[in-house]
């Protein structure tokens, strides 16, 4: 075959525009740490990577959602057990004006009775992040209202009740509240503390039937509170679940998106030894001619 | 003619012909670089022998029998052919490269991210529905998704005006390169028939031309028998002696398409203007249908969920659109939304605190609403990019091979055509000896002719 001299420079032209072209994107993958930084580098990595990181995004939201979830139940439960101190507090009232028996006794205590009802409708009432804890979905409005003249407890008339739910992983969706009727059967504990009330202030003391009511609301609520309880362990067992999994998805979204630093300095190494040596057998060999021999 | 004058002619033709081996030697050597120029080559041979009077044949020196164009014409078809593929695969490739860079994925201001920001802005208003941050970053959201929707869908209608613009540019430029062929092909007619020889720098020219038409386009290119260069793209005859046909291009309906003098069609394939041809008229309005079917559904399915909620208000707000517009480049957030972030609606009741609403519009996520239900709006976008992708690099791909194939049939036609330094040296060296050693026959003639002179 005939060699010419074009053909000497274009094809070392040519080899070292490719070892430039490869180098170029060597130190692009080295110095942004990414390996695919378009979908071309690779189509099939790069659709992993979109849908990782649509996952990674959901996962944080879960996260946050459970942390949402978390700092309402902790509230409620909160809520919740000092409504119960609140009862066994008049379960103690009331067991005194039963054992007592004058009238003025019975009146002091009517008041003290009095003070608690206030006490018991205002954690009913509890707001938390701006919503009413017990409102049900009715969360702008409280749910209990006591009558000025404090004759009277009665429900928000838009309702107290429903559930809200978050999601909290793919496709798991959880209860994050206890609604006003769950949690205090309505406002049938405000209306038997007012009866009490109101009969001590007639001088009349309880009966053993209405301190049974007042035990059993004060089971009742009790048990709600490990009601909510429970719903704040299942909560952070989800949120275990979606940290171990962030974990996985990082680690995925790393294996397809991340530059292997070790390979690729040793592939730049080798594309630099490639050039270097293009690079000085083109010195050595452009520059011949017969003219550098003829006198 | 034998005797002594007969060896003084003999002489001077040797001085003639080395004189013209040299004059090509230097042509060529000066012409090295230059484009497209083939080497020639100086067929000396030797003249008619005469009888002597002995009746022996004796030779009667030399002369030029002709300056050969070295050339392989086959080698010329294969690369026009290379040339035309690597026109196509280079466009495609720039082409669509801007196109998947107009997508900026994988990045945080990708339409992935944004389509995930928009879907988890909604579980943020699930669990605080009655409160108007997480409302405001639902509106957030959606709007740059929407200006994201209509930025992508702009790029691919910018991106087609790019090329129709290119591609008209193109059209005139095969113009002016089947003029010049015409042109050539009659030049080199009136060289053949006047002077009988190869008009061997025209027809450089004339190739060169050809080389840089195969680029544009896929050509036909034939010689005749008078040697005229009969050059026809899609069918259609653009160069002949002394004449050519001038082409247009036209947009109708969208449809960008070339014709000829007669109106006809011209069926452009391969080459740089086939390629943008291919992406003006199938490749991106193939992708810009994608995109608008995403952007339909997930405007229907939206405002479908969203009307049957409720916003936040006495009475609340229902029955309102979230979107508005249809398309990727027609998709905007309904005023009553942009205007009022009440009118989100997050409660499927009317109770502020209710969520399912923004429950079930966080839902549209996961629904299978492309591809005939099989694919989430991320999935398909997802394999929307991976199409993109795959077709850059496939392009790329391509385009590097026939760089191969093209490297080596320029190598095989440098082979042939290209000058040697070395050998025109080498040659030079030659001649120049052989036209020094002929001056010394003439020399030496004289010397004889001055003895006989002197005998007298």
């Amino acid at each position: 075959m005939r060699v010419t001299d074009n053909m000497f420079t274009s094809s070392f032209l040519r080899n070292v525009n490719n070892a430039r072209a490869r180098m170029s994107r060597l130190q692009d993958q080295i110095s942004t740490g990414r390996r695919v930084l378009q979908p071309s580098d690779d189509a099939e990595a790069a659709e992993r990577i979109l849908r990782l990181k649509n996952s990674i995004a959901r996962n944080d939201q879960f996260q946050k959602n459970v942390a949402d979830g978390q700092a309402m139940l902790q509230a409620t439960e909160q809520a919740l057990s000092r409504f119960t101190d609140l009862l066994i507090d008049a379960k103690d009232i009331v067991t005194r004006a039963r054992s007592g028996g004058r009238t003025s006794e019975l009146r002091t205590l009517a008041d003290e009775l009095d003070r608690l009802l206030t006490d018991a409708v205002q954690t009913a009432n509890t707001r938390f992040n701006g919503k009413y804890l017990f409102g049900g979905t009715q969360t702008t409005d409280p749910p209990f209202i006591l009558a000025p003249d404090r004759s009277s407890v009665t429900v928000n008339p838009n309702g107290i009740t429903g559930t809200i739910e978050i999601p909290v992983n793919e496709g798991a969706l959880q209860v994050i509240n206890i609604d006003g009727q769950q949690a205090f059967q309505g406002a049938a504990i405000f209306q038997e503390l007012i009866a009490i009330r109101d009969a001590m202030r007639g001088g009349t003391p309880p009966t053993a039937a209405q301190l049974d009511a007042i035990d059993g609301f004060m089971k009742y609520v009790s048990a709600q509170t490990g009601t909510a309880g429970h719903m704040l362990t299942s909560l952070d067992m989800q949120n275990e679940v979606l940290q171990k999994q962030a974990d996985q998805l990082a680690a995925l979204l790393s294996a397809d998106e991340d530059t292997d630093f070790a390979e690729a300095s040793l592939l730049l190494k080798k594309e630099e030894l490639m050039l270097d040596a293009a690079l000085s057998a083109a010195a050595r060999l452009l520059p011949r001619s017969l003219m550098d021999f003829l006198q | 003619m034998p005797g002594l004058f007969g060896l003084l002619e003999i002489g001077r033709r040797g001085i003639a012909a080395q004189t013209t081996a040299m004059n090509v030697t230097s042509h060529n050597i000066a012409n090295a670089n230059a484009a497209g120029y083939t080497r020639q080559r100086v067929d000396l041979g030797a003249t008619l022998p005469l009888k002597n009077a002995q009746g022996f044949l004796l030779g009667t020196g030399v002369t030029v029998d002709a300056i050969e164009r070295l050339r392989d014409r086959f080698v010329d078809t294969q690369f026009r052919q290379a040339n035309s593929s690597l026109g196509s695969a280079s466009m495609r490739h720039t082409i669509l490269s801007q196109i998947e860079a107009g997508l900026g994925e994988p990045s945080e201001n990708g339409l992935q991210a944004l389509l995930s920001g928009f879907f988890n802005s909604f579980q943020e208003l699930a669990s605080h529905p009655e409160e108007s941050a997480p409302r405001q970053a639902v509106l957030q959201q959606a709007t740059r998704l929407v200006s994201t929707f209509n930025r992508i869908s702009a790029s691919f209608t910018t991106q087609r005006n790019t090329i129709a613009d290119d591609a008209s540019n193109k059209v005139l430029r095969i113009n002016e390169l089947t003029r010049q062929i015409g042109e050539l092909n009659r030049q080199i007619a009136v060289a053949r028939t006047s002077g009988g020889n190869v008009p061997s720098d025209l027809m450089d020219q004339r190739d060169l031309a050809l080389d840089q038409l195969s680029q544009i386009t896929s050509i036909t290119a034939s010689l005749d028998s008078q040697g005229v260069m009969i050059v026809s793209i899609g069918g259609v005859m653009v160069a002949g002696n002394g004449t050519s046909v001038a082409l247009q291009s036209s947009i109708a309906n969208g449809v960008l398409k070339v014709t000829g003098p007669g109106g006809q069609d011209v069926n452009i394939s391969g080459g740089e203007l086939g390629s943008a041809m291919e992406l003006y008229n199938t490749t991106i309005p193939a992708y810009m249908t994608q995109l608008d079917d995403m952007a339909n559904a997930l405007i229907a399915r939206v405002n479908a969920v969203h009307a049957a909620g409720y916003g936040l208000g006495n009475p609340p707000p229902t029955g309102i659109n979230f979107f508005t517009g249809s398309g990727a480049a027609g998709i905007a957030i309904n005023t009553q939304i942009s205007s009022n972030i009440n009118n989100i609606a997050a409660s499927s009741t009317g109770a502020p605190g209710d969520n399912r609403t923004a429950l079930a519009l966080f839902g549209i996520s996961t629904e299978q609403l492309m591809s005939n239900n099989t694919q989430t709006l991320a999935q398909y976008y997802g394999n929307f990019v991976s199409t993109i992708g795959s077709a850059v690099s496939s392009a790329e791909g391509t385009g590097r091979g026939t760089e191969l194939v093209l490297a080596q049939l320029t190598m095989q036609r440098e082979s042939v055509s290209g000058v040697s330094l070395d050998e025109e040296m080498t040659n030079m060296i030659k001649f120049q000896r052989s036209f020094e050693a002929a001056a010394r026959v003439v020399q030496t003639t004289d010397e004889l002719i001055q003895t006989i002179l002197n005998m007298v």
